[in-house]
């Protein structure tokens, strides 16, 4: 009996011993990086890095409604997705750590190792709060089948708003394929609006919808659909605009990155290409939004150990990592070191797509995917209900903008 | 009747739902109240902001329409159904057999979830989906329908006359001769058709988007119309089974007295059945109101497919400016909205207690 | 209107409009049937409308694509020879007819006849894109372990047009057995698809070619009916490769469960105190309840939800937990006590007759022996009333789950199928099959309850209020 006791201690102690060393780390993302996530923590972290076990959580709900619940009761994961689109709110709490610190103590990375807007988008008040895993712009998508077949161009980077309308016009073949899909989407006009000079807010800090930039360019984006030649990826019967270009019902769609892993897996021998969006005369200038996620860190993170916590972020966005992500056609990465990957001279249309989208965001006239004290919500709202009623012919472009300035002006008053 | 020792142990017997009144009931009441003049986002210090949030209640966009929509919903809601149950239940007053199972078929709708009922609904109204079918059947043969329709007056004015040269007693609308009408007139619509005497429409489309819009139709939100729809649909059979309860209790007595007094129908409803049905109908009526003035489920499941500004109610709000906003939570305006809800509720409340149908007069 | 003719032909008296009509006794039985059958055909109309529509639903759950046009209730999945097919590939693919699978060292033969127009030049070989199966499914890819080879096999004229027959044989190179093989094949620009082995769950012409898809072609005859069952069934892997479906089946079983025995234990001793013991403030007390009833949950919420968070005065910590969102025990606390359920047994409690009550006290019973030995046996009908309406209620429950609930794995069902609705629409497009087999497997469980207790069911809403 005092043998088997003893044996029970030495096992306890062991056990204990153990289960000091390693500190569990709960990292929590977007559901759908679920396999992604999982290869990466698998291969490069655990196991990896001594002492950490990272939990992977996916998260399917929306994502800010679950930072702003468990910030709030004290149980948010060690590390946390922040989407630049809702960063500003987040950080707001006061309950997100700023990573200037750790990065200033860390042998491995500094400040000047990120792309410089990537940092710059997640920092306030002069702190950097998430370190960008990965980023995405928008890009034209084509399918080169269509144009082939009723012999038009493809687009190019040389395109203006006039020739693409006159391409898309031409490619359009219902009910076959229509020219494009275009949805009413705040997130693919603003890039076309701001090209056209309209600025983020007037001067007085009003909204800029009912100015003649922005209506030009409502004008031209909601041309195709009223034209007939690009239909919504409702219409269409899909769930968004990349769907309805791998179902090969859309000669052209305005996408990110993230369209290219799932024509990889539901579509592989399609045949596309991709290109800058179209600039508004020949030379002139061009728009696009730039998205982002970063990794963050919770003040007082629940493992107890913000310093290995720290050294997941850094390892999840080291040049290493970031190049397996690159390889395996998952994102575009954040580190200034890979815009010379080998990657990028291959030939396949999979890598020339990431190269475009890449090469798309170092573009004049990108700009973050956010809102600042606006709110998104607001600021997109107004814009989507003016496109869907131009779109479906309830208003002129005159009517809905000046309308949709209105509604803005309204939510900021506030 | 008072013992010794009943306080002690009616205490001891009350105090899980005394510790659950108290706490999740009482306190988060006066918690609400106190919310309501602050500011609080979950997360700063609370400062009190006075009547801040009240104001800015009223010039909230999203609130104004809850509130509308809510309003709106319940009044439409409870009056239509109360309408169609009364009616059905007219319809259906006889000795019948197998009530039981109907009203087993009747109840399925509500014992399931309303996560999954309003699924098979949104599925249902989907642009290219059955109901839209249904109306685009019901376009293409209109011609048929009208004159099958036209067919059944005929038929029933024959009989009606027919009959009445017999010497018997029929009224224009009898709902026998009426069943017999709408058997010919369907059978000659559908020999007509057959024979391509009279053609449908062809190439018309319906596909009118019920919920991913944000057209109104009179002034409603068409997703909200859906919504109602649906509500209707699940809840007017089981009025139905409550009138017919009613109407059942009433003594046939009461009618063959008017028939002898010479009522006519139309007076035998207004002054036999509507006064008899009072309690059943207040019943009625107060269920439809609180059921559907605190309507949540379906405007929180199509919230993210309809537009948020066509089916917000006043109940999702109050999640909403928490939970849903996109920004930091704004406790203050959801509890001064939660205590524009509960008012309101209250006022059904004390409306039908007012009324005189306390708890001894419609529970028991 | 009449009275009962005492024997037919006879005459009888009728009343209308305060004339009387002498009429044939054999008009009126002929009247009273056909007003019958009016009634049963109104109730009959009106039971399809409110079934119907969950029956069409639950068909529909078998069909490719429920959102056809025009709607149909034919369903490939319900055609007979398909299931032999399943069965033979099946069998080959994975050496079991039931549930198929694509196994090491298997060979696979799929035949596919396309049709094009008798001029027609002769076009390249099909192409075979091996797919990768839905991520939500968690299966792997078995595109890197599968070697795809097309054969042409022969050609038949048909009319003005000529059928070509391929044969395209899969093997299997690795060492890891597959759950799926999805794959899609297009066939020649211009052509017609004609027939294959298994019928292709979708066929559309696209500018490659005649584009067609099998979500898996090794299915074997469960997972070919089943498929979007299984789907729902298997989606999203949780933590530990855990299937979220039945998680949140078991958390909805559960958290049912343990809300009846609760329930039952409190509204007793609640409803008995309340219809048999006398204590000042009983009649506030009891439009409290009554209010509180009517009171709907986002009125309280926000405290609630704080309480919660809080870990209830720092109960939690008993449980070594800092909160208790995001748990099993969250869901307990605002309807910790049923009023509703309450006032259901105070109403049922007091139409016990007092007569049993004073007898056991005269035998020397206590307030606490009355209740367990006298009130609770006699509430037995009350009793089941209670436990069947709570289970159905805390199954359906959406808004409390939906607030304190914020991982997946946590879900019960109503949260986790509007989590279903949203992303089954919204992020891979819209696939209504898994979101219609999903519902239907929310609903059969309490839809059988109900078969089952129909009877309590109306008792319940009875003492609710809701008079039959």
């Amino acid at each position: 009996m005092r043998k088997f006791l003893v044996v029970f201690c030495l096992i306890a102690v062991a056990a204990l011993g153990f289960a000091q060393e390693t500190v569990t780390i709960r990292l929590a993302g977007y559901s759908a990086d679920t396999p992604l996530m999982q290869d990466v923590l698998a291969r490069f972290v655990n196991g990896v890095i001594p002492g950490v076990q990272v939990v992977w959580e996916p998260i399917t709900e929306d994502y800010l409604a679950f930072v702003l619940r468990t910030l709030s009761a004290g149980t948010a994961p060690d590390i946390l997705y922040i989407d630049l689109y809702w960063a500003k709110t987040v950080v707001e709490t006061g309950l997100i750590q700023p990573l200037d610190d750790f990065i200033a103590a860390s042998p491995i990375i500094s400040r000047e190792d990120l792309i410089p807007v990537l940092a710059d988008a997640f920092t306030f008040d002069g702190k950097l709060y998430a370190i960008s895993k990965d980023f995405n712009s928008l890009v034209v998508f084509y399918n080169k089948d269509m144009f082939d077949a009723m012999g038009v161009p493809y687009p190019n980077a040389d395109d203006t708003w006039a020739t693409f309308l006159d391409k898309i016009a031409r490619v359009s073949n219902p009910p076959d394929w229509y020219g494009a899909s275009i949805n009413p989407d705040a997130a693919r006009f603003l890039p076309f609006a701001f090209a056209a000079g309209m600025p983020f807010l007037k001067e007085d800090g009003t909204a800029p919808f009912d100015l003649p930039a922005a209506k030009m360019g409502a004008d031209w984006y909601t041309a195709f659909n009223r034209a007939g030649i690009a239909a919504t990826s409702a219409d269409i019967g899909v769930g968004w605009s990349g769907a309805a270009f791998i179902a090969e019902k859309a000669a052209v769609c305005f996408e990110g990155g993230w369209l290219i892993p799932p024509i990889r897996n539901e579509n592989p021998t399609l045949n596309f290409g991709a290109t800058y969006l179209p600039s508004v005369w020949q030379g002139g200038p061009r728009g696009n939004y730039l998205f982002t996620v970063g990794y963050g860190m919770p003040v007082n993170p629940p493992s107890g150990r913000p310093d290995l916590v720290f050294k997941v972020i850094e390892t999840l966005t080291s040049p290493e990592i970031q190049t397996y992500i690159l390889e395996s056609g998952h994102a575009i990465p954040s580190r200034q070191a890979l815009l010379d990957s080998p990657f990028f001279q291959q030939q396949d249309p999979f890598a020339l797509a990431t190269k475009t989208v890449f090469e798309a965001t170092g573009l004049p006239g990108t700009v973050p995917f956010s809102f600042g004290d606006v709110g998104g919500g607001n600021y997109m709202g107004a814009v989507n209900e003016a496109l869907t009623l131009i779109m479906q012919g309830e208003a002129t472009v005159e009517e809905a903008m000046n309308a949709a300035a209105d509604n803005l002006d309204q939510k900021i008053g506030q | 009747m008072k013992r010794k020792g009943d306080g002690v142990a009616a205490f001891l017997f009350l105090l899980p739902l005394l510790f659950t009144l108290t706490i999740a009931f009482l306190y988060a009441f006066v918690r609400t109240v106190y919310f309501s003049f602050t500011d609080y986002n979950l997360f700063k210090i609370t400062e009190f902001v006075g009547l801040r949030n009240y104001l800015s209640l009223f010039k909230e966009q999203f609130f104004v329409l809850g509130l509308i929509h809510s309003l709106v919903y319940a009044g439409i809601v409870t009056a239509s159904q109360t309408f169609l149950a009364l009616l059905l239940a007219i319809v259906a007053n006889q000795k019948i057999r197998g009530l039981t199972f109907f009203r087993a078929a009747y109840y399925v709708p509500s014992i399931a979830s309303s996560v999954a009922i309003t699924t098979i609904f949104i599925w249902l109204v989907n642009r290219r989906g059955t109901v839209n079918w249904l109306l685009e059947l019901l376009v293409q043969y209109w011609p048929l329908i009208v004159a099958a329709l036209g067919i059944t007056a005929l038929a029933q004015a024959l009989q009606v006359v027919w009959e009445r040269r017999h010497g018997l007693p029929v009224r224009a609308l009898d709902p026998v001769l009426l069943g017999i009408s709408f058997l010919v007139g369907s059978v000659a619509a559908v020999i007509l058709g057959r024979t391509g005497l009279i053609q449908p429409n062809s190439g018309v489309e319906v596909a009118i988007p019920w919920l991913t819009t944000r057209k109104t139709f009179l002034g409603i939100p068409l997703p909200l119309l859906s919504i109602m729809m649906l509500n209707i649909w699940t809840t007017t059979p089981t009025m139905m089974i409550l009138f017919l309860a009613g109407l059942q209790d009433i003594p046939r007595e009461l009618y063959e007295v008017a028939d002898i007094d010479g009522a006519s129908p139309w007076q035998k409803l207004r002054f036999v059945t509507v006064p008899a049905l009072r309690p059943v109908m207040f019943l009625v009526i107060t269920l439809g109101l609180i059921g559907t003035i605190q309507m949540f489920d379906q405007a929180a499941i199509t919230a993210g497919i309809a537009p948020l500004e066509s089916v917000i109610t006043l109940a999702y709000y109050v999640y909403w400016a928490v939970f849903g906003a996109g920004t930091l939570p704004k406790v203050g305006m959801a509890s001064a909205a939660a205590l524009v809800l509960a008012a309101l509720t209250l006022a059904v409340v004390l409306l039908q207690r007012k009324l005189g149908f306390s708890e001894k007069g419609w529970y028991s | 209107m009449s009275r009962r003719p005492k024997s037919p032909g006879e005459l009888s008296v009728v009343y209308y409009r305060g004339r009387a009509y002498q009429v044939d006794a054999r008009w009126l039985a002929r009247r009273r049937r056909v007003r019958r059958a009016v009634v049963y055909l109104t109730l009959t109309a009106l039971a399809v409308v409110m079934i119907v529509s969950l029956l069409y639903a639950f068909i529909s759950s078998f069909r490719n694509d429920p959102l056809s046009w025009p709607p149909t209730l034919a369903s490939p999945k319900l055609w007979p020879p398909n299931w032999v097919a399943a069965w033979r590939l099946g069998l080959q693919g994975g050496g079991n007819g039931w549930t198929g699978g694509w196994a090491p060292g298997r060979r696979l033969e799929l035949s596919v006849v396309f049709s094009l127009p008798r001029d027609a030049p002769y076009p390249p070989l099909p192409r075979v894109q091996l797919l990768a199966p839905p991520y939500e499914s968690g299966a792997p890819n078995p595109a890197p372990d599968t070697g795809v080879e097309v054969v042409f096999l022969a050609e038949r004229v048909n009319g003005e047009a000529k059928e070509l027959a391929y044969e395209i044989i899969f093997t299997h190179r690795g060492s890891i057995r597959y759950p799926l093989l999805p794959l899609a094949v297009i066939g020649p620009r211009g052509g017609r698809f004609v027939r294959a082995t298994l019928a292709p769950d979708t066929v559309s012409t696209r500018i490659s070619g005649v584009y067609l898809t099998w979500k898996n072609v090794v299915p074997g005859v469960i997972r070919y009916i089943f498929d979007h069952y299984v789907r729902a069934w298997t989606t999203y892997k949780g933590q530990g490769g855990r299937n979220l479906f039945p998680r949140w089946i078991l958390n909805s079983f559960l958290v049912a469960v343990l809300r009846v025995v609760l329930t039952v234990i409190f509204t007793t001793m609640a409803g008995y105190a309340l219809a048999r013991l006398r204590f000042p403030g009983r009649n506030l007390l009891f439009f409290f309840i009554i209010y509180t009833m009517m009171v709907p949950g986002q009125v309280t919420y926000i405290s609630n939800y704080l309480v919660v968070r809080d870990g209830v005065f720092g109960l939690s910590r008993l449980f070594g937990l800092k909160t208790f969102l995001n748990t099993f025990w969250a869901l307990f606390l605002p309807g910790l006590v049923s009023t509703t359920a309450t006032f259901m047994m105070k109403q049922f409690m007091e139409s016990i007759p007092r007569e049993i009550e004073e007898a056991a006290r005269i035998d020397g019973a206590n307030t606490f022996q009355i209740y367990t030995r006298v009130i609770l046996p006699l509430s037995l009908p009350a009793i089941a009333a209670v436990s069947i309406l709570t289970f159905q209620g805390s199954w359906n429950e959406f808004f409390w789950p939906m607030v304190v609930l914020t991982e997946a794995e946590k879900y019960t069902l109503p949260v986790g199928l509007n989590f279903f609705l949203h992303y089954y629409t919204s992020v891979t497009g819209s696939v209504w099959n898994v979101i219609l087999a999903g519902t239907v497997m929310s609903i059969l469980p309490v839809l059988i309850i109900y078969i089952l207790f129909q009877r309590y069911f109306v008792e319940g809403f009875h003492l609710s209020g809701i008079k039959q």
